[in-house]
Parts: C-alpha cells; sequence; structure tokens
C-alpha cells in the first residue's frame, strides 16, 4: 500500500513537472519572507507613500537582500517570483505604479502587453 | 429549522469588481460576461436567502503567510471591504449574524473541523465580487445587501492546500450545522473562485476551457469524480491558482446528493481567468 509520504509526494511531483510554475508550499513560503512581507505591507496607504517616497529605503527597512532589492526596483516579477514571492504579495508592489496582473502576466512570459491579451483572446476559440 | 434554499458557484476575479465599480460591463470586452450574469441575478432574487454564507479565499488582505488558517469562519457583526492595495471597493458593509456564526462554529468544530474564529474580518474581492454579481445591478450598484453573511474563508495560498474530498467533507459539516440550526432562516452559499486560471509563473495567462466544462458537467450529477482527483491534477488541469475550485466542492458538499442545475454561464477569458457560474438547488 501507498504511504503517506509517498501521496504527498506524488500530489507536489504533479506540480513539480508543471513548466512555468512555483509550487508555493513550505519550502518556497520559507525562500524570501521579507519579499512577501514587504509586498503584504502595501495593504496600508500610509506604506504606499513610503514606499514610493524612497522604494530602496522601504526595502531596507523590511530586510530585504540586495539581490531581491534590484528586482523589486526592475519590476522584474518573474524575477520575484524565481526567488520566492509569492504573486498575490507581489501584485500589491505591482498595484502601486499601478500595473494589472495583465502587466505581471505579459512580463513573466516575456511578452508585450499587447501579444499577451492576444495570447488569453486566444482561448476563447477553444 | 433554518433551510439551505440553494448554491451559487462563480469565479471572484478582481478585475470583474474593477469592471462593475468603474462602468464597463458594456463595453465590448465585458458585455459578454456581464449579460450571462443576469439570469442568476433573478435566481439569487427568488431565492431570497436571509443568510449567505460565502465561501472564498483571502489573497493578502487579511492572512499573511506568518499565519495561514485552512479553515476559518467569521462571527462579526459587519464586515467592510477592505484595501488590498488598491483602495477598499466603494459598497455597502455586510451585516453579519454572529448568533448563526456561532452555531456554525460549535456543530463544525463538534464534527472535528477545528476552525479559526474571527471577530473581527475585513473582506476581499474573493468575498465582494461574488456578493456584488449575485446580490448587485449590471454595475454591482446596490444601496443594502438583502442579506446577512457569513464569511467561511480556505486557504488556496500556501501548500498544502485542504484536500478536494476534505473541502467536500467540510461542506457537509455546514449542511448538518444549517439543518440544525433552530430558526427558520433561508440559507443560500456562494462557493467562490476558479475556474482554471494560473498568475505566478511563466506559465501565468494558462487556462483549460476543455477542463472547466467537464467540472461543470460533473458537478451536479457526479461531484465524486471531482473529489477523487489530486490537488496536483487541479493545479495541472486548472493552473496553480485555479485549485481554488475546491471551494465549489465545499458548497456542492452542503447540497443533497441529487441536485438541479438551475443555469450555467462560462466565460473566457475575465483576464487571465475562465470565468465560470452555476446556480443550483436540491432535487
Amino acid at each position: 500500500m501507498e504511504s503517506l509520504t509517498d501521496q504527498i509526494e506524488a500530489d507536489k511531483a504533479i506540480a513539480r513537472t508543471l513548466p512555468g510554475t512555483y509550487l508555493f508550499d513550505g519550502t518556497r513560503a520559507q525562500m524570501n519572507f521579507a519579499l512577501n512581507k514587504m509586498g503584504m505591507s502595501l495593504k496600508h496607504a500610509a506604506n504606499r507613500r513610503a514606499f514610493k517616497a524612497d522604494e530602496r529605503g522601504y526595502c531596507q527597512q523590511y530586510g530585504l537582500d540586495d539581490a531581491t532589492t534590484a528586482l523589486v526596483l526592475a519590476r522584474d516579477w518573474i524575477g520575484m517570483v524565481h526567488a520566492g514571492g509569492n504573486i498575490f504579495f507581489i501584485y500589491k508592489i505591482a498595484s502601486v505604479d499601478p500595473l494589472t496582473m495583465q502587466h505581471l502576466g505579459a512580463q513573466q512570459n516575456g511578452l508585450s502587453l499587447e501579444d499577451f491579451r492576444a495570447k488569453l483572446n486566444a482561448y476563447r476559440q477553444s | 429549522m433554518a433551510q439551505l434554499v440553494g448554491v451559487m458557484t462563480t469565479s471572484h476575479v478582481p478585475s470583474i469588481g474593477v469592471a462593475m465599480d468603474t462602468g464597463l460591463t458594456f463595453d465590448p470586452y465585458w458585455k459578454p460576461l456581464f449579460d450571462g450574469y443576469g439570469p442568476a441575478k433573478d435566481f439569487v432574487r427568488d431565492l431570497a436567502p436571509d443568510i449567505t454564507i460565502v465561501v472564498y479565499n483571502d489573497h493578502g488582505l487579511e492572512i499573511f503567510l506568518d499565519r495561514v488558517p485552512t479553515f476559518g469562519v467569521a462571527a462579526a457583526p459587519e464586515y467592510v471591504s477592505g484595501d488590498e492595495g488598491w483602495g477598499p471597493r466603494n459598497i455597502p458593509a455586510f451585516k453579519g449574524d454572529p448568533a448563526f456564526s456561532w452555531h456554525l462554529i460549535e456543530h463544525l468544530v463538534a464534527q472535528e473541523f477545528d476552525l479559526t474564529m474571527y471577530q473581527e474580518l475585513q473582506v476581499d474581492h474573493g468575498f465582494t465580487v461574488p456578493m456584488s454579481i449575485a446580490f448587485g445591478g449590471r454595475s454591482g450598484e446596490i444601496a443594502a445587501w438583502p442579506t446577512r453573511v457569513v464569511p467561511i474563508n480556505v486557504n488556496c495560498i500556501q501548500y498544502p492546500l485542504p484536500q478536494p474530498r476534505r473541502c467536500f467533507k467540510f461542506g457537509q459539516a455546514i449542511r448538518r450545522a444549517i439543518d440544525a440550526y433552530p430558526g427558520h432562516e433561508r440559507v443560500m452559499i456562494l462557493g467562490t473562485g476558479g475556474m482554471s486560471h494560473q498568475l505566478q509563473g511563466e506559465r501565468a495567462g494558462f487556462m483549460q476551457p476543455a477542463f472547466d466544462r467537464m467540472f461543470l458537467d460533473q458537478f451536479a450529477p457526479n461531484p465524486q469524480a471531482l473529489i477523487d482527483l489530486p490537488l496536483g491534477t487541479y493545479m495541472k488541469e486548472a493552473g496553480h491558482e485555479g485549485a481554488e475550485l475546491i471551494m465549489w466542492l465545499v458548497a456542492r458538499g452542503a447540497m443533497n446528493a441529487d441536485i438541479n442545475e438551475v443555469y450555467r454561464h462560462y466565460h473566457v477569458s475575465a483576464s487571465l481567468t475562465a470565468a465560470g457560474l452555476g446556480c443550483y438547488v436540491n432535487a
């Protein structure tokens, strides 16, 4: 009989085989807690103002390392995801600009916004 | 006793809320989606629920990664739309029903669902968008909500998520609690989230209408087929974020084995998300 560990790993194994997908499990949740915490803080309008006034300083205040801070300043969404960012928390950074989820989707795909929208709209045919 | 009078399930995409709040529901991009909501609004109006249980997930409004409850039930007298990072939605506050909420909590914990309990909780788009679709006008316009609400949140952000089977059983336990309530309230459940979508990674923008249609086809007659699918399969077929469909299974679990589908609407897409909606009553 399949062990419980086997069942858990089998489930995760499916996710791990998916291209361009980063299962947000305990391993990833620990990778860059500071980045996600900084993103979460931007739900407060006063923090959004502080971030806008001094992005680098704000990132330092939340303990982001230099590499992650550079990703934030560059709005490198796929870089942030690779570095352990959770899409819902880094989306709050995008909302300051403001950028939409379509902007994030396009950049993560390496596409222009127009081409990414065309890709989304192509599903209407399926 | 209180009575479960019906279930509505729907996607809860933030941009659907933006489209309502900025008057875009007749815009050519959004029109087909909102045209399809009319019959669902009629269905909900006819159900006239005294209480609406909204099964949703928080996306970083109230719940951060410092503590992640798997299941939570709120028992506040009032809930307001919170600021997720782009300002709160300008909609009326929702009236709660603490007596009913505490009854649910008591009866769910007694059935071994060990919950997080809230007496203060702001609600995000996962809650407010389905409420606007169900109860608002074409553009979500509403003077006051005609129902009291109970927010129930399910962790869909950090793995491990609860298993599809567990979500279905959670729904069954909610039903027993409703049936045991001594009042005469009419109760509706809103199951929210999905359908196929992925927001993170190079696979962002992934949707799978064939899987969504299979899910909608099986939802009423054969939920067992959906409960038996591993979470990994939901992520593969519906996307990393599409696994939110487990919250539809909570709503399904609360219904009888035999149910009737009253209405269905499916539209690809609302931004990055394939938008589905269903209206169901017990047979």
